[in-house]
């Protein structure tokens, strides 16, 4: 073997060896951040969430009407100008034949079901029984550019830990029918924390100068949800026995 | 769709129990004086049921059992919004509520 060819084996080993170590540090690193982050695992539930008082029913009598008690449906601070279009929102909303088929944000956050929070290094996700999901990341990415963000139910977050407080910044958030009822230029800007072994809260603060006078805060207080051992998730048409029938919902008969 | 102003107690014969998306429903089987009449009874979400001590095992065809329902506000369905529901033996079923 000649010495040139020595000498690059010789690189070649010592490139491999450098980026094993690397890897190793990088996989540490992460292991380091892991341990860092707190511990949330369990289901929680908003303490506003309906599905409280719903029980094995599964109807209340207000049906939808009971939204109206959520600190998401408050009174907003709106300009004169929106203030007319969420009064035209609100009158084209579900009524009482609407059904639910997945919660956009913030309304996911108080919704009537459970949550759990994922927590990784990169991302916090946030699962909701409904299957409706945030995803979070916390990988120190910004937001896509102006062009390449499009608005959807969810929107888009970005978020970094202080100490054991995930701050969350979302933008791009799809304007529909269920409250806060804000403009797509709304940025939300959360604060979600452990109160106490069996509490959580999340602090919203919604900034929207297209639709809202002056920045609208809330919080949303969760309480660990005992008994329940796995996520039990919803779906709108696996067996809907409840067809709306001359703007009456109905019961059909079973499969 | 359902008077939340009435309850009817029916006492039947389980035919089938959905643990289903939306909702739950227990196809109940209720001798009356013209012979059996079905019921439809609409309950929670899985997850609500769940919470409820509810499982798919709670309720096999043939199971006797009475349940506490609101009935339709029109009357033209046998059907009901459950209440609460026992064995024949009187054991609760569910988690109190």
């Amino acid at each position: 073997m000649s010495s040139k060819s020595i000498a690059r084996i010789c690189a070649a080993a010592a490139l491999l060896a450098t980026a094993v170590v690397g890897a190793q540090k990088s996989e540490q690193d992460r292991v380091r951040v892991f341990a860092s982050l707190p511990n949330w695992t369990g289901y929680w539930i908003a303490d506003d969430g309906v599905e409280n008082a719903l029980g094995v029913s599964g109807r209340t009598e207000n049906g939808a009407a009971d939204f109206v008690r959520m600190k998401l449906a408050a009174p907003l601070p709106y300009t004169a100008e929106f203030a007319t279009k969420a009064a035209a929102a609100r009158k084209n909303s579900r009524g009482d034949t609407g059904k639910e088929c997945g919660f956009p944000f913030p309304f996911m956050m108080e919704s009537p079901w459970v949550l759990q929070f994922l927590i990784t290094p990169e991302e916090t996700d946030v699962i909701v029984a409904g299957r409706e999901i945030r995803h979070i990341y916390t990988d120190g990415r910004a937001h896509p550019s102006p062009d390449d963000v499009w608005a959807t139910p969810w929107g888009d977050s970005v978020g970094k830990w202080e100490g054991h407080v995930l701050t969350v910044d979302t933008i791009a958030v799809k304007s529909g029918t269920f409250p806060p009822l804000v403009s797509e230029h709304a940025r939300y800007s959360e604060r979600i924390r452990m109160v106490s072994a069996d509490r959580m809260e999340d602090e919203i603060t919604v900034v929207d100068p297209a639709a809202l006078t002056k920045e609208w805060k809330v919080t949303i207080p969760y309480q660990r949800v005992a008994g329940l051992d796995r996520m039990v998730h919803g779906d709108c048409n696996e067996n809907d026995r409840n067809p709306v029938v001359d703007g009456k919902l109905t019961i059909a008969p079973a499969n | 769709m359902f008077d939340y102003e009435k309850t009817v107690t029916l006492v039947g014969t389980v035919k089938l129990f959905q643990f289903t998306n939306p909702h739950c429903w227990i196809e109940l089987s209720v001798p009356g004086e013209k012979g059996a009449e079905d019921w439809s009874v609409e309950m929670g979400a899985p997850l609500q049921l769940y919470q409820g001590g509810w499982k798919p095992g709670t309720l096999k065809p043939g199971d006797e059992i009475k349940v506490v329902v609101r009935p339709t506000r029109d009357g033209t369905q046998k059907a009901g919004l459950f209440v609460s529901a026992a064995r024949a033996d009187g054991t609760v079923l569910g988690k109190p509520q």
